[in-house]
């Protein structure tokens, strides 16, 4: 009886020690952390969402192969938003309850995002990283506290360009510049800002006029915009409704001097205009530095999907998720409030430079475990996230030379924060 | 298991708001036959109403009134109300396609003041800071959204009885002969025109409801929300469910917004990951393939009694 006790003691005691030493290698591959993507797959924004989720989807292969996150595979549970921010709002829902993701990365319209962020994300204390809302109604809802400090996004506010542009405007010498923007948050954000910020630096807005997209033609607007005799036109809006009002600028016998933003730095709106046309023209853009991070990026998407489409915030969403995995590993646990507490451990200025890549991954990871301090270089530029979520980055100046789109030179996020500081003094 | 359940009294609260939208076009399509698609357009001005109303001071938008919220509830109810009033006297006297037109066509103004008037509803920024009824009174936000779907629970009982007695009444009565034959019921001395108005006003009040309720759960609207989806959504719940029964309008409104969010999750959990991107189009493919088949199998929904004065199958001499 007692002979029989022991040997199955000793059996026991072997199964257990086996099962412990096999314990923390099956834990590296059997544990999954979940985030979520809640994206424009369909809808008016779908054509551009698919892209941007390869983007994520791209990230969190790279921290796999680099070893994944604590240990544990990272998944993503990907959720289609269908541009709309009733199906947004319960796609996010479904993440953070069912999948219990601790972050969710989205949504793409500023509108979808901030039903999300003022009826899921805040109050259940889960992280939201948009790559692509640009809206300035989230630094303003951040900065009345209502966002729990559980709201970022990887791809700048309108409010940085605007500063940027109005600095731009002053040095090309226009003293009265009219302004027409798009009817939506990205035209309305830009154009009040800038309006805003030219005042302050010594300019006028002589007209502020808003434009719908899709009409035949606009000739009342810009009839409207041409009253008080401007040094130059702001043109805020995308190359197909950009190119009918600045051909009926030139034919109205407006000045030939323009102001683009980013959305109209595109080769095909000079052309489709008429580079002649164009006696000056200055442009902003943001975040178009050229990071190794970018490199990698362009040559991994090329591999995964063949072509590397020209196309914004796809770069945007890549850092949002390798943002949130260092985050989680450097906060050695994965809860909503362990990625909002070290997202900004891991970006701004401190500590190594850490680059985008599996093998970026990797060798942030093992810096981190030794305890050093690292910040992650994103793929769209170098990260800073301020205390409200936003990401300030460098501005690029572009402008057309030989009639071809040409970036002239870059104002560093120090420049632009001074000139911000002195409209606000 | 805790995260399910949270989920699904989510899901419910958002269902619920459907419901009374498709109860609401549920009296004006299902017992008095105005072909209304601007559903959307009502929706949203409810929704701008409650959020007008009750909202607290905002430097940007009108708004400062800080009306308690049973009260901004039933002024967002007159205000979608006032809203149908006006619409509907000059286009009421118009018939099927032509104000089914007329309301598709308000429905985007309605939409595009939204869109551009920034004073009254913030443009394109959209109202925030909405408020939320007893917000703050409960510990958790499952607690919250508990008490917020017993509340919406409660709403859509209160409607649904409302609506039954009246459609019971001599007044749905005559309704619904307006519907199946407006000539014989003006030659019983109803003045059809003034009971279309009725049913018009009183439904869009409903859908205007809803619309406050939606406000005041999500806590911000922009006019996003209110795009022509949202009207074939709701009609997409009334036919399924049944027009012309108003239990079949509440099942209609929870089974076709499970499928419309549930399809998505399908799609994701079915497909390998290098096909999820294009998921998105599988869960369009499916809620199109069910409204077929529901019309073709069950032609008057599931709950489709179309109580009809003249029996099923008889013929009504031309």
């Amino acid at each position: 009886m007692f002979k029989v006790k022991l040997k199955h003691l000793v059996v026991l005691g072997t199964s257990l020690g086996l099962a412990a030493l096999a314990a923390p290698s099956m834990a590296a591959q059997d544990c999954t952390v979940n985030i979520g993507a809640d994206m424009a797959l369909t809808g008016s924004l779908g054509a551009l969402g698919q892209a941007i989720a390869n983007g994520t989807r791209l990230a969190v292969s790279d921290v796999n192969s680099g070893g994944g996150v604590n240990g544990c595979k990272l998944a993503l549970v990907l959720g289609d938003d269908q541009t709309s921010p009733t199906v947004g709002v319960d796609v996010a829902k479904k993440l953070v309850d069912i999948n219990h993701v601790p972050a969710i990365v989205g949504a793409l319209s500023s509108g979808v995002s901030m039903a999300i962020l003022t009826s899921v994300t805040a109050p259940g204390q889960v992280v939201q990283i948009s790559p692509a809302s640009t809206s300035p109604a989230f630094t303003q809802l951040a900065a009345q506290g209502k966002t729990g400090g559980y709201w970022f996004r990887t791809t700048p506010s309108d409010a940085l360009q605007s500063v940027a542009m109005a600095q731009v405007a002053r040095e090309a010498k226009f003293k009265k510049v009219a302004v027409m923007y798009i009817n939506n948050p990205y035209g309305e954000g830009l154009s009040a800002g800038f309006a805003k910020a030219f005042g302050a630096l010594g300019g006028k807005v002589t007209a502020n006029v808003v434009y719908n997209d899709k009409q035949p033609s606009y000739r009342s607007e810009v009839t409207q915009a041409m009253a008080g005799s401007p040094d130059a036109l702001f043109l805020i809006g995308y190359p197909g409704d950009g190119t009918t009002i600045a051909r009926e600028w030139v034919s109205a016998g407006g000045p030939q001097k323009f102001l683009f933003p980013d959305g109209l730095q595109a080769q095909k709106f000079i052309d489709d205009v008429g580079a002649k046309y164009m006696k000056v023209v200055w442009g902003t853009a943001a975040g178009s530095v050229e990071t190794p991070s970018l490199k990698v990026f362009r040559e991994e998407y090329k591999k995964a999907h063949g072509d590397y489409p020209t196309q914004a915030y796809m770069t945007n969403a890549y850092d949002a998720v390798m943002v949130i995995a260092l985050a989680m590993e450097h906060g050695k646990g994965n809860s909503g409030q362990i990625v909002r507490d070290n997202i900004r451990k891991v970006t701004g200025d401190g500590g190594q430079a850490v680059y985008a890549g599996a093998k970026g991954y990797a060798e942030a990871v093992k810096l981190l475990n030794k305890g050093k301090r690292v910040h992650y270089i994103g793929t769209a530029g170098p990260l800073t996230f301020d205390k409200y979520g936003d990401v300030s980055g460098p501005m690029a100046i572009w402008t057309v030379k030989d009639g071809k789109v040409t970036n002239e030179r870059m104002m560093s996020v120090k420049a632009i924060e001074k000139i911000a500081a002195k409209i606000k003094g | 298991m805790i995260g399910l359940f949270s989920y699904l009294v989510f899901f419910l609260i958002i269902a619920s708001v459907f419901a009374i939208v498709c109860l609401g076009l549920n009296l004006q399509w299902g017992y008095t036959g105005l072909f209304n698609i601007g559903v959307a357009g009502f929706f949203a001005v409810g929704a701008y109403s409650y959020a007008i109303l009750a909202g607290p001071h905002h430097a940007a938008r009108l708004g400062s009134f800080g009306v308690p919220f049973l009260p901004a509830l039933a002024l967002s109810m007159v205000a979608a109300g006032l809203a149908a009033l006006l619409v509907g006297f000059p286009t009421l006297r118009l018939r099927d396609d032509y104000l089914a037109i007329a309301t598709i066509g308000i429905a985007s103004s309605i939409q595009l003041v939204a869109t551009n008037e920034r004073w009254l509803t913030g443009g394109t920024q959209g109202a925030r800071n909405i408020v939320q009824p007893l917000a703050g009174a409960f510990s958790s936000p499952l607690r919250y959204n508990l008490f917020f779907l017993a509340m919406m629970v409660a709403f859509v009982a209160v409607v649904y009885l409302a609506l039954e007695r009246m459609v019971n009444s001599p007044w749905g009565r005559v309704l619904m002969a307006i519907r199946e034959d407006e000539t014989a019921a003006s030659s019983l001395g109803k003045n059809a025109f003034a009971y279309r108005l009725q049913s018009f006003v009183i439904g869009s009040m409903i859908i205007g409801l809803g619309g406050a309720l939606y406000a005041s759960f999500i806590t911000f609207i922009s006019p996003e929300d209110f795009l022509p989806v949202l009207t074939f959504q709701v009609w997409a719940m009334l036919i399924v469910g049944g027009s012309g029964n108003n239990r079949g309008a509440i099942i209609g409104a929870v089974l076709i917004w499970g499928l419309w969010t549930g399809s998505g999750s399908l799609a994701q959990m079915v497909l390998p990951a290098d096909l999820q991107v294009k998921g998105g189009a599988i869960q369009i493919v499916l809620i199109g393939l069910v409204l077929m088949v529901v019309l073709i199998f069950r032609p008057r929904g599931l709950f489709g009694s179309r109580k009809a004065l003249i029996g099923h199958g008889a013929t009504v001499p031309e």
